[in-house]
């Protein structure tokens, strides 16, 4: 499905302004944006408002930019990226409301023979993403959580893709490390 | 936690649930906002715009580094030529580095970045290897260049990873081939680069060797899909208009050999290598659960000791299973397979060393015995028993070739001596370094020696004085070899004694063009424990005006230890033995000990004396027990002179010494020893007529 959206056809109705086109994409990837930044900010709300956001901004570009969007994918969780960057520049001032209930319900195969011991397991990682460096935190989720390719979050960063296979490594080692 | 685990739990934390109500009225939302903000712009102008090939005229930072880098090169710069050999501890460093990325930035193919990753990885461990023959290098500094050298295998695996079908599959393969042999003899040098690294850098050596059997399965996956794609390829081209046709694993098993020389072989060694070191860790688990250790809290232990049996069995399963995969053919997977095994063990490895550094216990302590041959690994210590001595092995040296830079050429090397530590029961620490084959006093009687070096480990053996190896028993006419620094003793000959003190090689002059034999001379030391009477032969002219030979009595004591030089073929008469250096070879000098100069036996009596006569082969004839005659003769070195001590011997003899010449004896009594009052060779000869003069009343 995601080769799909990578096709040059489909980009150039999505460039082009192609409402279904456009929307065939929300389906797609709105779920997908949200449990991205619900698993950066732990926060149901905030995940649904900024997923939201993420998809009227990029329409805004479609509308507003002379250029053209070359990889839908990346492009929106840059989009989804930068929301969360401002989110939390805001938020520093207050708490960040906590919502650990959706944590909670994260499904684990029923095969498992201790659920107990592998959500505790899910969450040991997830700390141990907490208290990573931001920058390298974004990194693994985009890479693993969100199976974004090297080329994708090269094009979000802006880094070269060898620059990021190495941060990518280092950060693999120093969550390795934390945990 | 291992890597894969956490990224499996990271995945598969994925599942979080998504409201659908939310989802529906954001699409709403969102479709009501598409309608009010319609994209109006025109498509072709836009397109030229982005498209633009000036856009793409733009000069980046990086690109002017590079060609300034560029430029200094190729201009001669010095300072780039003399940063090649730098380490990280070196001020030069980063213009080695720097090189390297201008290097990285204008290698363009992708086959091509992929071999510079390769060999630059291979450079960073060479700079571990040169800095480890430094003291006191911090790990950190250890840390930071295996950083560097997990980066460069990480973009070699990008670029491999990168590489896809629209190039040449069999090209793909030969690239990942070489990448693995790299990464192989990369994980060969980690290992013996741990092994000789003192214990601070140890757990980081190994956690690099992990990283590189991860990579390498990578590696060993994309050789596979390689051949999978390849082979599928080939039979779609054979079998026409079925489009591509199916390929059974089984035929990819076969295949795989094609395409990978020698990957049975490899797989064979990699499982051997596993096994062994599963055999290792065995024995380390074993030592770790039997020793008692206060410091750390025992059910801990025990929990402890669970879980490294919990991954002793991953381990032993995974071996296991890469030999079930190698009975099967399936070569790649098995390498893969024990490749996994021996991480696990590396793993297991670097647990119990933290488990002991925590714990305050720092080395396995092995008890050895006297006159016992052990084993020693690196960074292991032994205790002599009941000596309370502790001795541990810190560095294995070998002596290599010089290799050319960056090149993996110096793993080989033959390892020539070790560095040891050793504590004495006072807690006293002292270093020392010992070659192969060579004696290291541990102990007012204990001698340590090196017998063997092999890989990480050496052979060794405690030996008391009595029976240290650098004594050795010899007899008369019997060849034996003596190498420096031991001691033959003729035991049928009052202990005589020699030893090597020196050797000097002179080349003399030649013609040019010609060779030139080099003389060997050898300095020996001799001593014996009792007098001997040595025979002297000198030669006077007799009536007919021929020089025939005469024997004199030289009495000799143990004590004054007597020097003495042979060229290779040289015979001398010491203490009354003939020794001919025979040859000298590799620090080895082979001698052969005979009695007597002209084939004249010597008695071996004390209070021998000369008849005056002589025997058929014109040797002196001696008697035991004969008259007392008291001896004048001391042989004295160049430069000295016989003097009367002023003491007597049990037969009432006077002894003479040797001194400088004109030099006063420091103890010379002369109104209390020596009556006479005189000094010098006459004193006897007035002491006797003095003496009888008494005896009969004279005086």
């Amino acid at each position: 499905m995601k080769e799909y959206f990578k096709k040059k056809r489909f980009l150039a109705e999505i460039n082009r302004g192609d409402n279904d086109a456009f929307l065939q994409a929300y389906d797609y990837y709105a779920p997908k944006i949200f449990r991205h930044v619900y698993y950066r900010l732990h926060s149901k709300e905030t995940a649904q408002d900024i997923a939201q956001q993420v998809f009227f901004k990029t329409w805004q570009f479609i509308v507003d930019s002379e250029k053209e969007i070359e990889n839908l994918n990346g492009f929106l969780y840059k989009t989804a990226n930068n929301l969360i960057i401002d989110y939390s520049r805001k938020a520093e001032r207050k708490d960040i409301p906590l919502d650990d209930n959706l944590g909670n319900k994260i499904s684990v195969e029923p095969s498992y023979i201790s659920e107990a011991h592998h959500r505790l397991e899910i969450s040991r990682v997830r700390e141990a993403l907490n208290r990573l460096e931001p920058e390298e935190k974004k990194l693994i989720i985009w890479r693993y959580f969100d199976d974004l390719s090297i080329a994708e979050i090269s094009k979000i960063t802006g880094q070269s893709k060898n620059a990021v296979y190495v941060a990518i490594h280092r950060a693999k080692k120093n969550l390795k490390k934390i945990i | 936690m291992k890597t894969p685990k956490i990224i499996n739990l990271i995945k598969r934390s994925k599942d979080i649930p998504v409201d659908k109500n939310w989802l529906r009225e954001g699409r709403q939302t969102l479709h009501n906002f598409i309608i009010q903000n319609p994209v109006r712009k025109p498509e072709l102008g836009r397109q030229i715009l982005n498209k633009g090939f000036f856009n793409k005229l733009t000069l980046k930072p990086m690109p002017i580094v590079i060609i300034a880098l560029i430029a200094s090169l190729l201009t001669g710069g010095g300072v780039v030529a003399a940063s090649q050999g730098s380490l990280p501890t070196d001020a030069l460093y980063p213009v080695k580095i720097a090189t390297e990325k201008a290097q990285e930035a204008v290698t363009f193919s992708r086959v091509k970045k992929i071999d510079l990753q390769a060999r630059l990885a291979g450079k960073r461990l060479t700079e571990i290897e040169r800095l480890q023959k430094k003291d006191g290098v911090d790990p950190a500094v250890i840390e930071n260049i295996l950083e560097k050298y997990e980066n460069h295998l990480a973009l070699a695996q990008s670029q491999l990873a990168d590489l896809n079908l629209s190039e040449a599959a069999p090209k793909i393969i030969a690239t990942a081939v070489k990448l693995e042999n790299a990464l192989e003899r990369q994980r060969e040098k980690l290992a013996v680069l741990g092994a000789q690294a003192p214990p601070a850098h140890q757990s980081l050596l190994n956690e690099a060797q992990v990283f590189v059997l991860a990579n390498s399965n990578q590696v060993l996956k994309k050789m596979e899909t390689e051949i999978q794609e390849t082979e599928t390829a080939a039979q779609a081209n054979t079998a026409t208009g079925v489009g591509k046709a199916e390929i059974k694993p089984s035929v990819i098993m076969e295949k795989v050999p094609a395409y990978v020389p020698g990957i049975e072989e490899k797989a064979k060694n990699r499982i051997n290598a596993a096994e062994n070191k599963i055999a290792e860790i065995r024995k380390k688990i074993d030592a770790f659960a039997s020793q008692e250790e206060n410091k750390c809290d025992p059910e801990e232990k025990q929990e402890y000791i669970k879980k490294l049996e919990q991954h002793y069995q991953k381990m032993t399963m995974a071996l296991a299973e890469a030999k079930r995969l190698f009975d099967n053919k399936d070569y790649l997977n098995s390498l893969s397979q024990a490749n996994y095994a021996f991480s696990l063990a590396l793993g297991l490895d670097n647990m119990i060393g933290k488990w002991r550094r925590d714990c305050g216990v720092n080395e396995e302590v092995e008890m050895v015995t006297v006159g016992q041959k052990f084993e020693m690994k690196m960074g292991e210590t032994v205790e002599v028993k009941n000596e309370k001595i502790q001795l541990t092995l810190k560095r294995i040296f070998s002596e290599c070739p010089p290799c050319p830079e960056g090149q993996v050429c110096a793993m080989f090397c033959p390892a020539s001596s070790a560095d040891l530590t050793i504590i004495f029961p006072s807690q006293l620490r002292k270093e020392f370094n010992l070659s192969l084959g060579k004696n290291q006093k541990i102990g007012d009687t204990l001698y340590f020696e090196l017998l063997e070096i092999s890989g990480s480990q050496i052979t060794a053996i405690i030996n008391k004085n009595n029976n240290k190896p650098n004594e050795k028993k010899v007899s008369l006419n019997q060849e034996f070899d003596l190498t420096i620094g031991q001691t033959a003793t003729l035991a049928d000959y009052n202990n005589l004694r020699i030893k090597i003190n020196d050797v000097a090689i002179s080349s003399p002059m030649c013609v040019q063009g010609t060779p030139c034999p080099s003389t060997i001379t050898v300095s020996f030391v001799a001593s014996i424990d009792q007098c001997i009477n040595e025979q002297a032969v000198s030669t006077r002219v007799n009536s007919n005006n021929n020089d025939v030979p005469v024997s004199s009595v030289v009495k000799k004591c143990g004590g004054s230890n007597t020097s003495f030089y042979l060229n290779v073929g040289q015979s001398k008469m010491i203490f009354g033995v003939k020794i001919t250096l025979l040859n000298f070879d590799n620090n080895t000098a082979t001698l052969i000990m005979t009695k007597g100069t002209t084939g004249c036996s010597i008695p071996k009596c004390l209070n021998a004396y000369q008849t005056g006569e002589y025997d058929d082969n014109n040797c002196p004839i001696y008697r035991c027990g004969g008259p007392q005659t008291c001896s004048v003769f001391v042989t004295c070195k160049d430069g000295e002179e016989t003097y009367f001590s002023g003491d007597y011997d049990s037969n009432g003899c006077p002894i003479y010494q040797c001194r400088e010449n004109n030099e006063e004896p420091d103890d010379f009594d002369d109104n209390v020893t020596n009556p006479t009052g005189r000094t010098g060779v006459f004193a006897p000869m007035m002491e006797a007529i003095t003496n009888v003069l008494e005896k009969i009343n004279l005086r």
